[in-house]
C-alpha cells in the first residue's frame, strides 16, 4: 500500500498531463483519504454515536442516582441548591447550579470553583425535592466517551486537534469523492447483494451510505463548523487586523462579555433567586431557566446569570439574563437571537448535537450514527477485499500494508466495541472507593484494545473476526447479568418500576450481544468469495 | 492504461512526485484559498465584523474541500498550480482592495 | 400517526424500488411490466410527499424534513432487507 504508486492516478502522457477520466481520480483521493483516516473516523463514529446517549451512560454508571424527577416549579429546587452551596462552598467566586430540566441534564447538579485559581471545579449530585447530596461513585461515565469524540485520550492536546481537523475535512472529502464515484447511484440505491464477497461489501458500503447521505453531509460539515474557529485565523484578520489580540476582539464581538465586574470584598445578600426565575420566565414567555451562573455569591457585586435552555430546538441557543445579586435588576441580556449568520452557526451546532431531538428523532440520529460506522468499517473491509483479490489474480505477494490493514481491521472494528463493553465492565466491578477510579476505567478500555489488536496481529484475520464476534457477543450480552450481580438496578427491579434508563441500557447491551452472536454465527458459514 | 512514452532529454514525470505536488496544491494551496477566496466573497456585502468572519468561515470550509478536489481533476500537476496561482492572486487582490 | 407515516414512506420506497430493472422479478409476473413501472413509480413518490405533507401538518416543516430524512434512512434499511430476504427465497 505505501510503497507502490496507486496505478489509478498513474499514465501521464508525454507532457506529463494526466488523461485519467474525473471519476477514476475522485475514485483515487476517495480511496486514499479512506485508508489513512478511517480507523481514526471509525473511533470517532463510535465515541460520537456512543456520545449521543451519553446522558443515559452516566445515569447507567452511576446507579447510586435514583430515576429523575423533573421537580416543577424550578424555584425549590434552585433554593435547595443554593442553600446546600451556601453550607458548602460559602467562599468560592464562581456557582453553577444545572436543574433538573429534561432528558439531557435529568438531575439537579452542583458545581463550584473555589476562590484561589488552579483548583479544579468541584460539583455534587442533589436531590432535587428534598436537597440532599447524593453520594455516587467517581466515574467519567458517558461523558468520557463523549470527550473522547474530538478530544481522543492520551495524546497531547495540540496535535489531537490537527488530527482531528484534518480527519473531518478528510470525512468530508471522502463522502463528495464517493457522491462523484458513484456511477450507479439510484439503480443500486436498495442493492445488497450477500455473499458475493467484494460486490457484498460494496452493496454494504453504497447502502450505509446513501442512505444516510445528508446526515454523513450535515455531520462532517457541521463538525468542521466546530472547529473553525481554531483553524481559519487568517479570516479573522482580514477583519480585525494582524495584531495578537485580533482574536481575542473576534471572540469579544462574537460573544460580548456581560456586566462583568470583580468582588468587592464587601458580603452583602442577593436576592430570593424565585424572583429572579419568575423575572426570566416572563421575559421569555413561559420558557423556564435551565441553569444559573452565579458570580462573586454573597459579595456586593454578585452576578446572576439565568440561563435558558440551549437544547430547546435545532438552534443551539437560548436566552441568557445578567442580575445584579443585590438588587435583582437586570444588567445584560443576550437573546437567544442575535443574528441570522450566528443563528447559522447555532443551527449547525445544534443539528450535530442533536439534543433538541424528541422520542421519534432519536432513535433516528442514533441510527444513522451507527450506519456511519457500518459505512466506515465496510469501506476498510471493501479496500482489503478488493487488494486481496487483484494480488491473487497478478499471482503476487500481498503487500505488508494489506496484510496489516486484512489483520488489524477485525481488532478495530470489533475491538473497540468490545473495549467499551470493557470500560462498562469495569465501571461495575471497580470497588466504589477505589482512588482514581475514574481514570482505570479508561486505562481498562484502552488495555483491552490493546489485548484484541495484539491478538489481531497475530493471528490469521478470518478467525479473529469469528472469536471477536463472539467476544464482543458476550461482553454486550453479559451486562445485564453483570449488572444483577453487583447493584440493585437490575432488569428486575428497573422494569416492574418503568425505569426506562436502566432498563434500556440492560436490554440495548443484550441485543447488541445477540447482534454480534449473529454476526460471528454469519461469519462461520462458508460462503463463496466472502 | 497508457505507458509514459520516453522523450529523449526529458524525465518522464514521476506518479509520486505528481501525486504529492497535487495534494500539496489541494491540501496546503487550498488551506490558504479557503481564508482569501471567502474573504473577497463577503466583505462586499457590508456585514457587521463579527458576522462577516462566521460568513467567510462558513464558505471557506467548502471553498478547502472544492479546492482539494479541482487540484486532482486539473488536467496536470503543474496546472493545478496554475489555477491556485490565478485564484490567490485575483481573491488576494480584491481583499487587498475591499479591505 | 407516525406509525402510519412510516408506513407511507417504506410503502413509497417500496413502490420505487420495484420500478428497477434488478428489483422488478419481485413483481408478481401476472402484471404488465412496462405499464407498472410508471404507475408503480408514481405511487412510489406519491407516498413520500404525502408522508411529508401529513407530518408537516403535525409538526411543522423543519421537523418534519428532518423525520422524514430519517425515515427514509430506516425506510430504505427495511426495503434492501426485504429485498435480499426475497432475493435468497426466490433462488432457493
Amino acid at each position: 500500500m505505501t510503497g507502490k504508486a496507486n496505478p489509478t492516478l498513474a499514465a501521464r502522457d508525454d507532457l506529463g498531463r494526466s488523461p485519467q477520466p474525473l471519476r477514476t481520480v475522485m475514485a483515487g483521493i476517495h480511496t486514499w483519504l479512506g485508508i489513512l483516516f478511517g480507523w481514526l473516523l471509525y473511533f470517532m463514529f463510535a465515541t460520537g454515536t456512543l456520545g449521543y446517549l451519553d446522558t443515559e451512560i452516566d445515569r447507567w454508571m452511576r446507579p447510586e442516582l435514583p430515576p429523575a424527577q423533573y421537580v416543577l416549579p424550578r424555584e425549590l429546587a434552585a433554593q435547595h441548591a443554593l442553600n446546600y452551596l451556601q453550607t458548602h462552598a460559602s467562599g468560592a467566586q464562581r456557582w453553577m447550579v444545572q436543574l433538573s430540566v429534561d432528558r439531557n441534564e435529568p438531575y439537579l447538579r452542583v458545581e463550584w470553583q473555589p476562590k484561589e485559581g488552579g483548583q479544579e471545579a468541584t460539583s455534587a449530585w442533589l436531590d432535587a425535592a428534598t436537597g440532599a447530596q447524593i453520594a455516587v461513585r467517581e466515574t467519567g461515565g458517558g461523558q468520557a466517551l463523549y470527550q473522547m469524540h474530538w478530544q481522543l485520550h492520551y495524546l497531547p492536546q495540540g496535535f489531537t486537534e490537527w488530527v482531528v481537523a484534518i480527519a473531518s475535512m478528510a470525512l468530508l472529502l471522502a463522502l463528495l469523492t464517493g457522491i462523484v464515484v458513484h456511477r450507479r447511484f439510484f439503480v443500486d440505491f436498495f442493492t445488497l447483494r450477500l455473499r458475493k464477497g467484494q460486490r457484498s461489501w460494496l452493496d454494504a458500503h453504497n447502502v450505509a451510505s446513501v442512505a444516510t447521505l445528508p446526515f454523513q453531509l450535515m455531520i462532517s460539515y457541521s463538525g468542521l463548523v466546530f472547529l473553525m474557529f481554531s483553524f481559519m485565523p487568517l479570516v479573522v484578520n482580514a477583519w480585525y487586523g494582524v495584531s495578537p489580540t485580533a482574536g481575542r476582539t473576534f471572540y469579544g464581538e462574537l460573544f460580548p462579555p456581560m456586566a462583568v465586574a470583580s468582588a468587592s470584598g464587601v458580603q452583602r445578600p442577593s436576592v430570593p433567586v424565585a424572583q429572579l426565575l419568575n423575572q426570566a420566565q416572563v421575559h421569555w414567555n413561559g420558557a423556564q431557566a435551565a441553569a444559573l451562573d452565579i458570580h462573586h455569591p454573597g459579595d456586593a457585586n454578585a452576578r446572576m446569570h439565568v440561563i435558558g435552555n440551549f437544547a430547546s430546538g435545532p438552534v443551539r441557543s437560548a436566552g441568557i439574563l445578567v442580575f445584579e445579586g443585590v438588587s435583582g435588576s437586570l444588567l445584560a441580556e443576550r437573546p437567544a437571537w442575535q443574528s441570522t449568520l450566528r443563528a447559522s452557526r447555532d443551527l449547525l451546532l445544534g443539528l450535530h448535537e442533536g439534543l433538541f431531538a424528541d422520542a421519534w428523532l432519536r432513535p433516528l440520529y442514533l441510527l444513522s450514527g451507527l450506519l456511519g460506522c457500518v459505512m466506515i468499517a465496510s469501506g476498510m473491509v471493501l479496500w482489503t477485499v478488493k487488494r486481496r483479490q487483484r494480488s491473487l489474480r497478478a499471482y503476487s505477494g500481498a503487500s505488508p500494508g494489506l496484510v496489516w490493514v486484512e489483520r488489524l481491521n477485525p481488532g478495530i472494528v470489533l475491538g473497540l466495541p468490545i473495549a467499551f463493553a470493557a470500560y462498562f465492565w469495569a465501571n461495575r466491578l471497580l470497588p466504589v472507593d477505589m482512588a482514581q477510579r475514574a481514570l482505570y476505567e479508561v486505562h481498562v478500555m484502552f488495555g483491552v484494545w490493546c489485548v484484541m489488536l495484539l491478538y489481531a496481529a497475530l493471528t490469521a484475520p478470518a478467525r479473529t473476526w469469528r472469536v471477536q464476534a463472539w467476544v464482543a457477543a458476550l461482553g454486550f450480552g453479559a451486562i445485564p447479568v453483570l449488572n444483577l450481580l453487583t447493584t440493585h438496578r437490575h432488569l428486575g427491579q428497573s422494569l416492574p418500576a418503568g425505569d426506562w434508563v436502566m432498563a434500556g441500557f440492560d436490554l440495548g447491551a443484550l441485543t447488541l450481544g445477540c447482534l454480534f452472536a449473529c454476526a460471528s454465527k454469519f461469519m462461520q458459514r462458508p460462503g463463496p468469495g466472502a | 492504461m497508457r505507458q509514459t512514452a520516453q522523450q529523449p532529454g526529458k524525465k518522464p514525470a514521476s506518479q509520486p512526485w505528481c501525486v504529492l505536488s497535487r495534494t500539496l496544491a489541494g491540501g496546503v494551496g487550498g488551506y490558504a484559498l479557503a481564508q482569501v477566496l471567502p474573504v473577497a466573497l463577503v466583505a462586499p456585502w457590508g456585514l457587521p465584523r463579527a458576522d462577516a468572519v462566521l460568513a467567510a468561515m462558513l464558505l471557506g470550509i467548502l471553498v478547502y474541500a472544492i479546492a482539494f478536489m479541482a487540484a486532482f481533476a486539473a488536467v496536470s500537476a503543474h496546472r493545478a498550480w496554475l489555477n491556485l496561482a490565478l485564484w490567490m492572486l485575483v481573491s488576494g487582490g480584491a481583499v487587498w482592495w475591499l479591505l | 400517526m407516525m406509525v402510519l407515516v412510516f408506513a407511507l414512506v417504506v410503502g413509497g420506497l417500496g413502490a420505487i424500488a420495484l420500478t428497477m430493472d434488478r428489483h422488478s422479478q419481485h413483481l408478481p409476473s401476472a402484471l404488465v411490466y412496462d405499464y407498472t413501472n410508471g404507475v408503480l413509480r408514481t405511487v412510489g413518490v406519491t407516498a413520500l410527499v404525502t408522508a411529508l405533507v401529513w407530518m408537516a401538518q403535525a409538526i411543522g416543516y423543519p421537523h418534519a424534513i428532518l423525520m422524514g430524512l430519517g425515515f427514509v434512512t430506516l425506510g430504505t434499511l427495511c426495503v434492501v432487507v426485504a429485498i435480499a430476504c426475497a432475493d435468497k427465497l426466490g433462488s432457493r
